[in-house]
């Protein structure tokens, strides 16, 4: 009777193990809802946390970042340009405002540069159960196109921190934080992490029929991938709060 | 949509905008000329889109000198090349401080597509200012609009 | 040789030891004062803003509060809008004027301060020259070129203009407008030397 105990506990224990990590798997990766937009249109988004850090973990923050362009890193079919998004985008820049919404994170607020654009928002003080999801609404302005540009796509890549537990730098590891983000060389790559090298994007392809490839284009037109900097990751995935204060990493 | 140079102005509107810096929103746009040289020039691009209300036709705008002193300031709208049937640029000054007027409202017709927008002012001075702009289709109706700062002098 | 008593050496030893206490103290707060202070140049300057009879409009009572209120505001931005609503003398009453004034020369934000060091000129309160002298010792710019440009057509202003132009660590933007203010002058000086 023991040993038919102990086998039936085996079998179900392993069951449920198996079932843990496929779930896991099918909900792996922060990503966007709509992970694909077109030229010339505006859209509400999300971000979509799929999970936590792990059993009993809850997501408390999470920080995403869009690429300012001003020493992003632009690749056109794959390889490094040295191409500014000026070159393909003709109103690149603050085109993405977060939109109010404190139900699961209270407290939240855009990132601003400099020159006062927009280049990514955190959410905080928020208790995200391990097995839920979460949205984090905002809106993705019009990419237009430049007319001369052969770019058919713009590939805009989109670091983002789910943090369960804050640390400092030294401190990312497993069961604390999940980091999705582009490996470049930021403090924010997270190597040896899940998620390394696995960041969210949003593609925007080009309205072929309202801004046509000039002829001097292939027919196919060039892919070109948007990806912020390690300086600029490592400048604005922190998150300060409304009074300035760095909350994320612990100093 | 209205630039507001008061940072301050957006977070009483909002109750989201922060920092002194200034976040650039669609509808207003807070700045000053921090370095105060004659020559400082602060630059936005607008971009005008059909959001659903309609294709634009023109971006109207006018702006607004908040800080009383000698030094006024003035924009000046501009997009494309082809300026015979209408214009390409478009030009406007504040003549009177005192944050209550606009200067006059101008409009630039060139359709859709990203309008360059320059905020420059008379003399030396630490200027600040607020840039009402608008994107609008050929019957007047408010269309997408949005905007960004490409610099701050 | 006078001697003094044990106790009354001590006591004396003891008020010694205390003052030099205190002063230290003293200087030490003062000091952190001077610091504190260092930045607004006119922490200690009052005003004085008269009243102009004749041909000065009539004060605007509901004008009047609202200046009052948005002086009072906590927004900065919105304290500036006050202050640059006072160019207009007479719209308010001068004592209010004074109070707005008063309390604008020592705000905090250099903003503010310009504008009030503005206002301060257009409203024709007196002692002008004592209070640019020390606006333009003002660690911020914008307060620096606002009082700059609230000098008038007159000697002293010019002698200040050239002062400024050639201080070899003043900011560009304010040897610009200085430049510009003393090409005015010459300008100004001409046509009136001309009779015109």
């Amino acid at each position: 009777m023991l040993t038919k105990q102990f086998k039936c506990f085996t079998h179900t224990a392993l069951a449920a193990a198996l079932l843990l990590g496929f779930s896991q798997n099918v909900l792996s990766h922060t990503r966007l809802e709509i992970p694909v937009g077109i030229e010339g249109v505006r859209i509400t988004n999300n971000v979509v946390i799929s999970h936590g850090c792990g059993d009993n973990t809850f997501v408390t923050k999470s920080s995403v970042v869009f690429p300012d362009g001003v020493d992003s890193i632009v690749k056109v079919n794959g390889t490094v340009s040295s191409d500014t998004i000026d070159v393909h985008v003709a109103n690149w820049g603050n085109l993405f405002q977060k939109v109010l919404d404190p139900s699961v994170f209270k407290a939240e607020d855009e990132k601003t540069n400099a020159d006062g654009n927009v280049v990514g928002f955190y959410v905080n003080n928020g208790k995200m159960p391990d097995h839920y999801a979460s949205y984090l609404k905002f809106r993705a302005g019009a990419v237009l196109f430049e007319p001369t540009s052969c770019a058919s796509s713009i590939k805009i890549v989109i670091p983002v921190a789910d943090i369960c537990k804050p640390t400092p730098i030294s401190g990312f590891a497993e069961g604390k934080l999940n980091l999705w983000t582009p490996a470049v060389g930021s403090d924010y790559d997270g190597p040896g992490l899940h998620g390394f090298d696995s960041p969210a994007s949003y593609t925007v392809t080009r309205d072929l029929v309202k801004n046509p490839l000039p002829g001097s284009c292939s027919v196919a037109g060039d892919a070109v991938d948007l990806v912020p900097s390690a300086a600029q990751i490592n400048r604005d995935m922190p998150i300060k709060n409304k009074k300035g204060v760095q909350v994320w990493p612990k100093p | 949509m209205q630039f507001s140079n008061l940072k301050e102005m957006l977070v009483s509107i909002f109750g989201f905008m922060a920092i002194y810096v200034g976040t650039v929103s669609a509808d207003n746009q807070a700045g000053s000329f921090s370095t105060g040289l004659a020559a400082a020039v602060d630059f936005y691009q607008v971009t005008c889109f059909d959001d659903g209300n309609g294709v634009p036709s023109y971006l109207e705008a006018q702006v607004k000198d908040m800080t009383a002193s000698t030094s006024k300031v003035s924009i000046l709208a501009y997009k494309g090349t082809s300026c015979t049937t209408n214009k390409c640029a478009q030009f406007s000054v504040d003549t009177t401080d005192s944050d209550t007027t606009y200067s006059p409202l101008v409009k630039v017709i060139q359709g859709s597509g990203v309008y360059n927008l320059f905020v420059m002012h008379t003399a030396a001075g630490a200027d600040s200012y607020d840039v009402a702009f608008h994107c609008k289709t050929s019957g007047g109706v408010h269309t997408g609009t949005s905007v960004t700062s490409k610099q701050q002098q | 040789m006078l001697k003094l008593p044990n106790y009354k050496s001590e006591i004396i030893i003891q008020f010694v030891i205390f003052f030099m206490s205190v002063a230290g103290f003293t200087n030490h707060v003062f000091a952190d004062s001077a610091k504190v202070n260092l930045g607004s140049s006119m922490d200690s300057i009052q005003i004085y803003c008269m009243a102009v009879h004749g041909d000065a409009l009539e004060p605007d009572a509901g004008f009047t509060k609202s200046i009052v209120k948005l002086s009072q505001s906590n927004d900065p931005a919105r304290r500036v809008s006050a202050l640059s609503q006072l160019a207009v003398k007479g719209l308010i009453d001068a004592e209010v004027v004074q109070k707005i004034l008063q309390a604008a020369i020592q705000d905090s934000d250099p903003n503010v301060r310009g504008q009030a060091v503005y206002a301060f000129a257009q409203q024709g309160c007196g002692d002008l020259f004592v209070v640019l002298e020390q606006a333009l010792q003002d660690t911020e710019l914008s307060v620096r070129l606002m009082a700059l440009d609230s000098l008038g057509v007159d000697e002293r202003s010019a002698a200040l203009l050239k002062q400024v132009i050639e201080d070899e660590d003043e900011a560009q933007a304010i040897k610009d407008l200085a430049a510009m203010k003393l090409e005015f002058l010459a300008a100004h000086n001409q046509v009136q030397d001309n009779g015109i």
